[in-house]
C-alpha cells in the first residue's frame, strides 16, 4: 500500500506517528509524510521520507492577528467543565467557533490543503493516517478516494464536543443554526471541486475510522470506529545519557514542561527556580528538564536536583517514581506507559481533562496553575512518592495500555479496514 | 503550486470573518459585556447593556478602540459633536478590514448624508409624498393590499408568518412606490432590498461566509435595479442619486421591519394594548414611539472619532468608535422627565449576571416622554431614513390593528443570530381570531 501520514508542522504532534510509521514502513508499505517545510529536518530525522506543502503563512497569519494571546485562547476552550452534563449550545458553539478559527483553520492554510491535495492526486496513496488537527489530511484523502483515519495523542476531545455540538445543533430553530467547523471544511472542499453534504463533512472531521492509544478506560465516549493501538513512545532522535545507567540510590522524580509548551510559548506559567527549591529536603533525586530561559540561576539550586536541558522521556521514566508535568500529550502518554504516578499542572487544551482523569483514575494528582505553589507542589511530590495505592492505579492504566496491539501487530487490520474503505 | 488568493476569494474572506467572530467570542469569554452583546446569542441583552453601564458614562470594551455608553447624555453629546462621523477622516470606516464583504450601503458620512438629503426630503425628487402624513396615507393603502393576502392566508385560524408576509414586504413596497421602481424591477428590488438586510450587523459582527457574500451580490443587484429604475428620469443624471436612493432604501427597510415586528410583539404581549390599538388606530403613533423606547429596532449606533477628542472625561483617539446602547439609553434614569424609572422591572436573564433592569412598561396612554426616546437619530442615514421608518411603522401597525383585531402570535418567533444591531426578526408565526376579522376589514377600506 501506499500510506500518506500528515502532521502540521509541529515535532511532539508528529512524533506520535512515527512508530506507526516505522511499523507500516517496515511491513513493507510504501510511508511518506506531508507536512509544512518547518517539519522536514524532523521527519528525516525519524528516518520516514518527507514531502514538504504550503507553508506557514495561515499560522504566521493567525500569530501577527493575536499577537501571544494563543495560551490564554486556548484556555477558553474549556474541555472540562462541563464534562459530566450536557453542553450548553452557547459552549458548544464557542468551541467550534474558536476551535475552526484559532486552530484547524489556520493549521491547514489553504496553501498546505492545496499542495496536499495535489500531492493525494498525483501520488494516489491508499490509506493517509492523519494528525488529528491535521484536517488537510482527510480533505486530500477524500479528492483522491483514500482511505483515512486519524491517530489520537490525548483524549478525543474534539470529536466527543463536535458530536454534542451536532446533537445540540439539530435541535436549533433553521435560522438559528451555525457550524464554524462545516462552514470551514465546505468551503474547503468547493475550492477543490468536491460536494460538501452533510455526511461527507462528519466523515472527514472524524476519520473513517480512528486509532487510539490511550488506556480504555480514560476514552471519551465518541460514535465511530475506535482500533486501539498500543502507544510505543518516540521522543525524537536522543541519545541516552550516560547518568541514567548509574544505579539509584533514592526515588527519582522527574519534573519537565514539555518540549511543545517551551516551544511554541517560550515563557512558563511558574518560577521554577523557587519550586525546585522547596524540593530541597524531599528524600528524592529531582530531576529537571529545563533549559536556561526557565532556570536563568541553576547555579543556587539545592543538591538533589539535576537540571537537564533534555532526555528522552522514554529512557529517564522507567526508573522515575513519580512526575510533574504540564499535560501535553507524548509526556502524558509516555509517563502513563511506564506505569509512573503524574501530577499533573496543567492549562493548555486537554491538558487539565488528563489531569482531571488521572486523578479519578487514582493514578495522579492535579494542579491549577493558579494554585501551584512551594508547598502545593512540594505535597504532592510527597505524596505521589508515599501512596501505594497511586503506584497501583498508575501501574493498571500501564496495563490497560500495554494489552493494546503493537503498531506492528496492528499493520493486518489497517490493511483490511483500508481497502474496505479506500474508493476505486 | 499554491495561488496567491486574491480578496474576492471566499475561503480568505470566510477565514478572517471566523477570525474575527472568534475574537469577539474570545472576549466575551473573558466576560466583556460589550463582546458579549456582539455575540448575540441570548434572547434578551439587556443584562449586558446594564452591565455596561455599571461601569460609568464611558466603558472601555477589551475589543480594539471601542468605547460604549448607556447615558443619554453621552448619547446625545456624541450624535452632536462634530468630531463624530460614520467614517474617519481619511474615509474609511473602522473595522473594516476585520470585517471583509460587510455592506457598504449605508457608508456616506454627515457631509455626503446631506447632500443625499436634497434628493430623499419630503416632495423630493425621491420622495414624491410632500410630507410624513401624506406618505403614512399612501403607506397604509399600500398596506391594506396586502393585508388582502395575510387575512385570507389565516382564514381558518391558519398560521402565518408576519414578518415575511407583511413586515418586510411592506417598506419595499412604499419604497418602491415613492422610489418609482417600475412593477418588472418589483422582484428584483425586493429581493435585493431583502438580501441587504444585514447590512448594520455585519459593520459589527462577521456574518457567515453564505450571507456575506450573498449581501454583497444583493447590494450590487440593488444599485443595478435602482440604477435602471432612475435611468429614464431627470433625477437619475445626477451623480448621487442611485447613492441616495440606496441609502434611503438600505437604511429603511430592515430598521422598519424591525421595528413593525417588534411593535407587534409589544403590543401582543401586554393585554389590552393590541385591543386599544384596534379601537383607536390613531395609537399607531404612541405605539411607535413607546416601541422605539422599549424596544428598538437599531439598538445599536456609533459613530467614529475623526480626530482626538473627549467624552464624558475619556480621551478618544481619532479611529476610535463610541458605540451607543440605544435601548439602554432608553432606559437612562437620568434620560428622560416624566418617565418613572420604577415600572414593572423585566427580570435579568438568569446566569447572566446583569444588574436589575428597570423599564417603565409599554403603555400606549403614557403621555409622550420628553425628550422623545433616543434612536434613528437625525444624522447619517438615518436622516434619510428615518421618517420614512417611523411613518411606514405607524401606517402598518394602525392598519393591521383595524384588519386583524384578533391577532394573536402562535410562537416561537425566532429571531436572526449574528444581529446585535437590529436583533432581526427571522419569523413571527401569528393567527387571528376569525369572529373580529370580516366587519372590521370592509370598514377599514374606506
Amino acid at each position: 500500500m501506499r500510506i500518506l501520514l500528515t502532521s502540521f508542522a509541529h515535532n511532539t504532534h508528529y512524533y506520535n506517528l512515527v512508530p506507526l510509521g516505522w511499523a507500516l514502513r517496515a511491513a513493507g508499505h510504501d510511508v511518506r509524510v506531508a507536512s509544512q517545510p518547518s517539519l522536514t529536518a524532523t521527519i528525516t530525522g525519524s528516518g520516514l521520507s518527507a514531502v514538504p506543502v504550503g507553508d506557514d503563512g495561515a499560522i504566521i497569519e493567525l500569530i501577527t492577528e493575536i499577537g501571544d494571546d494563543l495560551v490564554l485562547y486556548q484556555q477558553g476552550m474549556d474541555f472540562v467543565d462541563t464534562r459530566h452534563e450536557p453542553l450548553s449550545w452557547e459552549h458548544a458553539l464557542g468551541q467550534q467557533t474558536i476551535m475552526s478559527a484559532m486552530c484547524f483553520s489556520p493549521l491547514n492554510g489553504d496553501s498546505t490543503i492545496d499542495d496536499m491535495v495535489a500531492l493525494a492526486r498525483s501520488w494516489k496513496p491508499d490509506l493517509v493516517l492523519w494528525e488529528p488537527f491535521t484536517y488537510a489530511g482527510p480533505v486530500a484523502a477524500h479528492a483522491c478516494g483514500a482511505a483515512h483515519a486519524r491517530l489520537l495523542w490525548g483524549p478525543d476531545v474534539v470529536l466527543n464536543a463536535r458530536q454534542q455540538f451536532t446533537a445540540l445543533l439539530a435541535e436549533r430553530p433553521a435560522e438559528q443554526r451555525e457550524d464554524p467547523v462545516g462552514e470551514w471544511l465546505t468551503w474547503t472542499l468547493e475550492r477543490h471541486g468536491l460536494d460538501a453534504d452533510e455526511d461527507t463533512v462528519e466523515e472527514l472531521f472524524a476519520g473513517q475510522w480512528t486509532v487510539d492509544p490511550s488506556a480504555a478506560s480514560l476514552r471519551l465516549p465518541v460514535a465511530g470506529e475506535v482500533v486501539p493501538v498500543r502507544f510505543v513512545p518516540y521522543n525524537g532522535a536522543s541519545v541516552v545519557p550516560g547518568w541514567l545507567s548509574e544505579p539509584l540510590t533514592r526515588p527519582r522524580v522527574c519534573i519537565t514542561l514539555g518540549v511543545s509548551t517551551r516551544e511554541t510559548y517560550g515563557t512558563d506559567d511558574v518560577a521554577f527556580h523557587e519550586l525546585l527549591a522547596g524540593l530541597a529536603d524531599v528524600d528524592a533525586e529531582i530531576v529537571a528538564t529545563l533549559d536556561t530561559a526557565q532556570l536563568p540561576d541553576a547555579a543556587g539550586l539545592p543538591d538533589n536536583v539535576r537540571v537537564v536541558d533534555f532526555v528522552p522521556l522514554d529512557a529517564l521514566l522507567p526508573s522515575c517514581a513519580a512526575i510533574v508535568h504540564h499535560g501535553g500529550a507524548g509526556t502524558c502518554f509516555t509517563a502513563t506507559v511506564h506505569g509512573v504516578p503524574q501530577i499533573v499542572v496543567a492549562s493548555l487544551w486537554d491538558a487539565p481533562l488528563k489531569g482531571l482523569q488521572l486523578a479519578e483514575a487514582g493514578a495522579g494528582i492535579t494542579l491549577d496553575p493558579g494554585e501551584l505553589g512551594v508547598e502545593t507542589l512540594r505535597g504532592a511530590v510527597v505524596r505521589a512518592l508515599e501512596s501505594r495505592e497511586m503506584a497501583e492505579a498508575a501501574r493498571r492504566l500501564a496495563d490497560e495500555m500495554l494489552a493494546a496491539p503493537t503498531p506492528a501487530a496492528l499493520v493486518p487490520r489497517l490493511e483490511s479496514l483500508t481497502a474496505a474503505h479506500r474508493r476505486g | 503550486m499554491s495561488p496567491a488568493p486574491t480578496t474576492d476569494d471566499p475561503a480568505t474572506v470566510g477565514r478572517r470573518l471566523q477570525l474575527t467572530r472568534a475574537t469577539q467570542w474570545f472576549a466575551g469569554t473573558m466576560d466583556d459585556p460589550y463582546a458579549l452583546l456582539l455575540r448575540a446569542e441570548t434572547t434578551d441583552p439587556a443584562p449586558y447593556e446594564e452591565r455596561i453601564r455599571a461601569h460609568g458614562p464611558l466603558f472601555r470594551s477589551e475589543l480594539p478602540d471601542t468605547w460604549v455608553t448607556a447615558s443619554r447624555a453621552v448619547a446625545d453629546e456624541v450624535i452632536a459633536a462634530p468630531a463624530f462621523d460614520w467614517l474617519t477622516a481619511d474615509g474609511r470606516r473602522p473595522g473594516a478590514r476585520e470585517l471583509p464583504l460587510s455592506g457598504t450601503a449605508l457608508d456616506a458620512d454627515r457631509a455626503r448624508c446631506e447632500r443625499y438629503g436634497a434628493f430623499t426630503a419630503w416632495g423630493g425628487p425621491l420622495m414624491p409624498a410632500p410630507h410624513g402624513a401624506a406618505l403614512r396615507e399612501s403607506a397604509e393603502r399600500l398596506a391594506h393590499v396586502l393585508l388582502d393576502g395575510v387575512a385570507a392566508a389565516l382564514a381558518d385560524g391558519a398560521t402565518a408568518d408576519l414578518v415575511d408576509a407583511y413586515a418586510r414586504r411592506l417598506p419595499a413596497l412604499v419604497l418602491r412606490d415613492q422610489l418609482g421602481v417600475p412593477g418588472e424591477s418589483a422582484a428584483a428590488f425586493d429581493e435585493a432590498l431583502a438580501g441587504c438586510r444585514r447590512t448594520l450587523d455585519s459593520v459589527l459582527c462577521p456574518q457567515l461566509l453564505p450571507d456575506a457574500v450573498a449581501g454583497a451580490r444583493a447590494e450590487s443587484e440593488l444599485t443595478a435595479v435602482l440604477a435602471s429604475a432612475l435611468g429614464g428620469t431627470p433625477v437619475g443624471r445626477e451623480p448621487d442619486a442611485v447613492a441616495a436612493a440606496r441609502t434611503l432604501a438600505v437604511g429603511a427597510a430592515e430598521p422598519a421591519t424591525t421595528l413593525i415586528a417588534n411593535a407587534v410583539q409589544e403590543l401582543l404581549a401586554h393585554p389590552g394594548q393590541w385591543a386599544a390599538l384596534a379601537q383607536d388606530p390613531a395609537l399607531a403613533a404612541a405605539a411607535v414611539t413607546e416601541t422605539l423606547r422599549v424596544a428598538p429596532p437599531v439598538r445599536l449606533e456609533w459613530r467614529a472619532a475623526r480626530e482626538d477628542t473627549e467624552v464624558a472625561g475619556e480621551r478618544i483617539p481619532a479611529h476610535g468608535r463610541v458605540v451607543i446602547l440605544v435601548a439602554a439609553v432608553n432606559r437612562d434614569p437620568a434620560g428622560h422627565d416624566g418617565i418613572p424609572a420604577s415600572g414593572n422591572g423585566v427580570p435579568p436573564a438568569s446566569g447572566s449576571g446583569g444588574g436589575h433592569i428597570r423599564t417603565a412598561p409599554f403603555d400606549l396612554a403614557r403621555p409622550e416622554p420628553v425628550p422623545g426616546p433616543f434612536g434613528l437619530p437625525g444624522d447619517l442615514h438615518f436622516s434619510l431614513a428615518g421618517p420614512l421608518v417611523r411613518a411606514v411603522a405607524e401606517a402598518a401597525l394602525g392598519a393591521l390593528a383595524v384588519r386583524l383585531p384578533g391577532l394573536r402570535a402562535t410562537g416561537p418567533a425566532v429571531r436572526r443570530r449574528r444581529s446585535p444591531v437590529l436583533h432581526g426578526h427571522a419569523r413571527l408565526p401569528v393567527a387571528a381570531a376569525p369572529a373580529a376579522r370580516t366587519p372590521t376589514a370592509t370598514a377599514a377600506r374606506n
